[in-house]
């Protein structure tokens, strides 16, 4: 199936007699990588799919705002980050005094889930990132895994490219201090 | 750090991905029935109050009969074909603030809000 462009798939979502194809378009076309980006956030699956529908939702309900400055992709990542920062916000405002007990639950999770496989260097690199704070942690993910420029980054989190790389550069030297102290 | 790989640990259930867009549409359908539900039930007592209001004022007291089954058809016809907007039927409400509140508690009843809650997105 060809790969619909930006333009195409607004002109689409956009047409009534059209809107609900041009929508499921859209979600089959960035679907995996918006869940994989909130999933590395929020660690559980059935979380990580109530905000990826979230996510998709809220941009079709808002897709008349979207200006074009910036490519669709851009903004469904603006959208799912801001969903996962807040979602993790009141979760822990919400359930968690310490946010300590946070943490060693979701290293739990990690360590004992069927939807979670990997190696154990792997497991031990997802849970030194748990360590860090939420937005530092999304700004490594979308460096270290997601591979976006920083510019692209700057984009999606409205923060300069100089407070970016800084945040990346000290969440590298926390994970490697964290993983040799294991 | 380039050292670790960068392999995807997070893996999904049989299927997950085939029935997602399905879901979503499914949702956003729901949600939208839920809205035009919680208008339709104010302004319905929107409209039976206003036509109370012009027979009174009109210093005629007369037993109306509304057929119930005509003002539902005629505000769904209003609603459906977008005559009347969501702004229209707050502006007819006695308390547009309950029906918003209702919308508000429908969708988003799971969440506390906090100050930061109300921050700006800028959207692209």
């Amino acid at each position: 199936m060809a790969v619909l462009s930006d333009k195409e798939l607004l002109s689409l979502i956009k047409n009534p007699t059209s809107r609900e194809q041009g929508f499921r378009e859209l979600i089959e076309l960035y679907q995996r990588k918006v869940y994989a980006l909130i999933r590395k956030m929020v660690i559980i699956h059935e979380d990580a799919d109530d905000l990826t529908q979230i996510t998709f939702i809220k941009a079709f309900k808002n897709i008349e705002r979207f200006q074009g400055n910036s490519s669709l992709f851009t903004w469904l990542y603006r959208i799912a980050t801001n969903e996962s920062l807040n979602f993790l916000a009141k979760k822990k405002k919400r359930f968690f005094l310490n946010i300590n007990d946070h943490e060693e639950l979701m290293k739990g999770h990690i360590d004992s889930s069927p939807l979670v496989d990997g190696e154990v260097i792997e497991k031990k690199l997802q849970k030194a990132l748990l360590t860090l704070p939420d937005k530092q942690r999304l700004v490594f993910n979308l460096k270290y895994f997601e591979d976006l420029s920083y510019e692209e980054m700057s984009k999606i989190t409205d923060t300069s490219v100089g407070s970016l790389k800084a945040s990346y550069h000290h969440a590298v030297k926390k994970i490697e201090n964290e993983l040799r102290s294991e | 750090m380039e050292k670790f790989s960068k392999k995807d640990i997070f893996k999904t259930p049989e299927g997950y991905f085939d029935s997602l867009s399905e879901n979503i549409i499914k949702r956003h359908e729901g949600e939208k029935v839920r809205q035009i539900s919680i208008f339709k039930k104010y302004a319905a007592v929107a409209v039976l109050v206003l036509g109370f209001g012009i027979y009174f004022l009109n210093g005629t007291i007369k037993p109306i009969s509304f057929e119930a089954n005509n003002l539902n058809y005629e505000i769904d016809m209003y609603i459906n074909s977008d005559f009347w907007q969501a702004e229209d039927i707050l502006l007819l409400a006695e308390n547009p603030n309950d029906i918003l509140d209702e919308i508000i508690m429908a969708e988003w009843g799971d969440y506390s809000w906090g100050a930061d809650d109300f921050e700006d997105d800028i959207w692209y």
